[in-house]
């Protein structure tokens, strides 16, 4: 047997050979029979057929496996070809650790850093919420533009029933109000605080929330009476947390500072409100025939009907309110409506969740790290470029011995993938760390938190850009014609300038250039607002105060009972060495608490008001003094407030606002309505930023803990935020003075949320400084990169230059105006990059805008300082080029280039 | 000669052919021709069968395949054993032989069972 013909290789081959083999055996057969048993050529056939079987089904069975055979063939060939390949490129790759290595790096420090923003884009903006009705919830709100304008309030019960009822678009609404509840101790576990919801039977359907243990709220439960014992539901990590998971916790009843409640169940891992995680959950008292009331203060959640948009779904929600108004015109006045210019707004719940400003930043944070992203891909592009001359001549020589050019193409582009692969697989890492560094430092404010972490989508997103990256530096060669044979017919020493790469190389610097000057400024105008901020007078002395929140269970004290209390703590403390002051306030200025309460002055202003829905404190004697407030006039003493005269202090704002240029102090103001009893102002404190940084000259009324007996307008309960100042001492020691004194006068009460005052501003501008910071970050990265860059391609410039450089020399040009000539090249072409960069920056920093602070997006000494930074990088990152030039030797230069 | 007919058992098909090829390379028609020797021609195959069972030992790496040119110059597909081929020709060797001892014990048994 000789063995002649090659394996078939196609499908069609395979049913030629297969009818051939057949056909040989059946001829051969023909043939036997017919000399042995003496038939004719026909009846041996028919014979042979016969014996033979089913030809048609025994050629099938056989032709599949014939096809089985080949795919697999085909399989394996490919396995092997890629096998070849990559073993090739990668010993190409060793063969050059120093390019492999800084590409690796560079090209994954981009990508790490882009890796990361996409990941904290994608699940806090680009994924819907984590519930099964995610894209059909709406958040329902209300508006109150000329009391507050910007900023949303929640709905009513009234409305709740009017339009669960009424609405043709929305299926259902929940309907909840979170807070915090103390847990009494039980002799097992210590007094502690959790985060409570008072939540409608419809919340849990609505968002998707069955029970682990136990059963849901009903309607029923909806409808308790005060005092009763309450049903209530724990979340999945309470329950580990207190009660180790014990099955039998259903039916136990919890003491707390309120109502008494009992477990019925236990809510599933994860199970959480869009933006509270509350640890108990308990009905909201929901009874419909309860007249409507003006108290908007609950969020509302309703679910779209299938096939009805959110357009639709406002224009219902508008149409309802009306109708809501028409129906009860005492709560929903035409004054009301006047003042307050009072309307309703349905958004979508992931809109409502996460918020313009947040989509913003994260959008502008991915901008940024797309930009370094660029930056370093153009970094890594040269590096493959100087490679690709490098490689010129052992090139030329393998095409002149038989390679062919569509193996190189494969062959680099082999090279490029694994350096991608390679860089992608790093970048995971750096991108995973990086991400916990950027949550660490991220304002706590941030939506979705819980929800963002690395996974497949992001490991999908690097590999997916770093091939792209890898493919698209795999084909670099073809657009300098490295595989051209003709280098070989040139004399020189393998370095071949060519037309396409050199300018190929500018505009990569060119462009490295222009994402650095847009970053750089924005990072100035960041740092700017920052400074800016920073430097802002708050109206008091953060430095040295220590700040707490004290809590007390509620137990039906009075006011003045409560303000005994802390009297007696403020006493105590102001004896303990190092403490020049101390008091207490129900909220710390900067913490950004949106709330209002209508408050009455005595006077009517030029724009015809005399009261409003104004931001107002309660706060204890010696509150003022331990903030460094300044005042005119004399803050309240506790001799004053015990007597239940009632002192009001007012902020400059408030003051300028009802009083205007009158002297306010001994005016009064009421609160809530006419027939409360009139504070007497008894100081005036300059001007004071409460709310935030940001906004100057807050209005705001500051009352005492005791009131006026003849009516008392609220209820002091749950606590208030005690402050402290003592610089000489350190605020753990002062937390534990704080707990010693309270162990003793009052036991049950509980400290909490303890923070010097400076870091409470510093939060404040917790957005801020994280833009800053990330900008900042991103800007340097991009600088130094840049300077790579122009180092780079000075270098090469140099390098083709060398024989213009000779000639200079040999005519009399010293070393350092070579220097300079080196020099001046690089800021020509950095200058090129800061031009083209400061237009685009012109055009984009005004995205910025909202994040600024007194700063101007086009604010021009920050572009000049960008353009010198760069400039001055530029005329750096030349000298080692620039001296390597004017090492040069004349002779040998002109020789070379002959 | 008394031409007795005997269905082949499925299975047995491919120890034939592994044995008939432990002689050397042939082509299926040789492999064929060579069993109806052996046996003289008291085996019974529907000739067709032979050709799957060949592809699906190529297919499990029992056989090799080649096309080849017989004496008379005709082109044919040429099988060989291989290495594995021959691995696997033992073993069933061996189970075949314990198959029929363990059959024999029953048939030849001279007693009858105990009740």
């Amino acid at each position: 047997m000789k063995r002649v013909f090659r394996l078939p290789n196609s499908s069609a081959r395979i049913g030629a050979d297969l009818d051939e083999e057949l056909s040989f055996h059946l001829e051969g057969r023909v043939d036997d029979i017919m000399a042995r048993e003496g038939l004719s050529r026909e009846d041996a056939e028919r014979e042979a057929r016969r014996r033979f079987g089913n030809y048609e089904s025994y050629r099938r069975e056989a032709h599949d496996i014939d096809e089985m055979i080949l795919e697999r063939r085909r399989k394996m060939e490919l396995l092997d070809a890629i096998r070849r390949e990559s073993r090739s490129a990668l010993r190409s790759l060793r063969r050059a650790p120093t390019f492999s290595l800084i590409a690796i790096l560079t090209l994954a420090l981009g990508l790490g850093a882009t890796t990361t923003i996409f990941t904290l884009l994608d699940r806090v903006v680009l994924r819907p919420l984590p519930y099964p009705n995610a894209g059909r919830l709406v958040n329902l709100a209300t508006a109150w533009p000329k009391l507050k304008a910007g900023t949303e309030f929640g709905i009513s019960r009234g409305q709740y029933f009017y339009f669960k009822q009424h609405s043709t678009t929305l299926a259902d609404i929940a309907f909840y109000d979170g807070g915090m509840m103390i847990i009494n101790g039980d002799g097992v576990h210590a007094p502690e605080r959790a985060t409570q919801v008072f939540a409608s039977a419809s919340t849990f359907s609505i968002l998707g929330i069955t029970p682990a243990l136990g059963r849901l709220f009903t309607t029923a439960d909806e409808r308790w009476t005060p005092g009763s014992r309450l049903p209530a539901l724990i979340s999945y990590d309470y329950w580990q947390s207190r009660y180790g998971g014990d099955p039998s916790v259903l039916g136990r009843a919890i003491d707390t500072d309120d109502d008494p409640i009992e477990i019925i169940g236990v809510l599933p891992k994860g199970a959480s409100l869009p933006d509270v995680t509350p640890d108990v959950w308990v009905p909201n008292r929901l009874v419909p025939s309860d007249p409507p009331q003006n108290n908007h203060t609950h969020t509302g959640i309703g679910v779209l009907k299938p096939g009805f948009t959110v357009e639709a779904a406002q224009a219902d929600i508008k149409r309802l309110q009306e109708e809501l108004r028409e129906a009860y015109p005492n709560v929903y006045a035409k004054a009301f409506y006047d003042r307050t210019g009072f309307s309703m707004s349905v958004r979508s719940l992931a809109e409502h969740v996460v918020g313009t400003t947040i989509t913003r930043t994260l959008w502008l944070a991915f901008a940024a790290v797309a930009f370094v992203l660029l930056i370093a891909v153009g970094n890594v592009a040269n590096l493959f470029l100087v490679r690709i001359d490098a490689q010129r001549r052992e090139v030329a020589l393998r095409r002149a011995l038989g390679a062919e050019a569509g193996h190189l193409a494969i062959h680099y582009l082999a090279e490029s993938l694994i350096l991608a692969l390679a860089a992608g697989l790093l970048a995971i890492a750096f991108g995973d760390a990086l991400l916990r560094a950027v949550l660490a430092i991220a304002p706590q404010s941030l939506p979705r938190l819980a929800e963002v972490g690395f996974d497949w989508r992001s490991g999908l997103f690097c590999f997916g850009v770093a091939l792209a990256f890898g493919v698209a530096f795999g084909l670099l060669p073809l657009t300098s014609g490295a595989t051209d044979a003709g280098v070989l017919r040139d004399g020189s020493r393998g370095i071949t300038p060519s037309r396409a790469s050199e300018v190929v190389r500018r505009g990569l610097v060119i462009m490295q250039v222009t994402l650095a000057v847009v970053l750089l400024a924005g990072a100035g105008l960041m740092a700017k607002s920052f400074a800016q901020l920073k430097d802002v007078k708050p109206g008091f002395d953060p430095r040295g105060v220590h700040t707490m929140s004290v809590i007390l269970p509620y137990n039906g004290d009075t006011t003045a009972r409560t303000g005994a209390f802390w009297h007696e703590l403020a006493r105590r403390v102001e004896a303990t060495p190092g403490v020049v002051r101390a008091g207490a306030t129900s909220d710390l200025p900067l913490s950004n608490h949106d709330g209002c309460s209508g408050l009455i002055a005595d006077v009517v202003n030029s724009a015809g008001e005399s009261g409003n829905c104004m931001p107002m404190r309660i706060v204890t004697p010696g509150y003022f003094e331990a903030m460094g407030y300044t005042a005119r006039g004399a803050f309240p003493s506790w001799q004053q407030v015990e007597s239940g005269v009632g002192p009001l202090v007012v902020t400059r704002g408030f003051a300028n606002r009802f009083w205007e240029s009158a002297d306010a102090l001994g005016h009064g103001v009421k609160p809530y309505n006419p027939q409360a009893p009139s504070f007497p102002i008894v100081a005036v404190t300059g001007d004071v930023r409460e709310m935030n940084l940001q906004t100057p000259a807050s209005q705001v009324a500051y009352f005492p803990i005791v009131a006026p007996p003849s009516k008392m307008p609220w209820r002091i309960g749950g606590g208030l935020v005690f402050v402290v100042r003592a610089p000489s001492v350190s605020t753990p020691a002062m937390v534990e003075r704080v707990r010693s004194i309270l162990a003793e006068i009052e036991p049950k009460a509980l400290v909490a949320d303890v923070a010097p005052m400076e870091t409470v501003v510093a939060k404040s501008m917790a957005q801020t400084s994280f833009m800053m910071l990330m900008l900042l970050i991103a800007a340097a990265i991009a600088l130094l990169l840049s300077a790579v860059g122009i180092y780079g391609v000075i270098s090469y410039l140099v390098g083709q230059r060398r024989g213009e450089i000779g000639v200079r020399m040999a005519l009399g040009a010293q070393k350092s105006q070579v220097v300079g000539l080196v020099v001046r090249r690089s800021i020509a072409l950095t200058a090129a990059g800061v031009v083209v960069g400061v237009a685009v920056a012109l055009m984009t920093t005004r995205m910025l805008r909202s994040l600024l602070f007194e700063v101007r997006p086009t604010d021009p000494l920050v572009l000049l300082g960008t353009a010198v930074m760069l400039l001055v990088v530029a005329a750096l990152a030349a000298m080692g080029p620039a001296r390597r030039a004017a090492r040069i030797d004349p002779v040998e230069a002109m020789r070379a280039s002959t | 000669m008394q031409r007795t007919e005997l269905d082949l058992v499925r299975g047995t098909l491919d120890l034939l052919i592994l044995k008939t090829l432990s002689w050397g390379p042939m082509h299926g028609l040789a492999v064929l021709r060579w069993i109806e020797d052996t046996t003289r021609d008291q085996l019974q195959i529907e000739e067709g069968a032979l050709y799957p069972a060949l592809h699906r030992m190529e297919e499990k790496g029992w056989l090799d395949a080649e096309w080849g040119v017989t004496d008379r110059n005709r082109r044919a597909k040429f099988y060989r054993l291989t290495a594995r081929g021959r691995k696997h020709l033992a073993a069933e060797l061996a189970r075949w032989n314990r198959y029929t001892s363990v059959v024999s014990l029953v048939i030849s048994a001279r007693g009858a069972p105990a009740r």
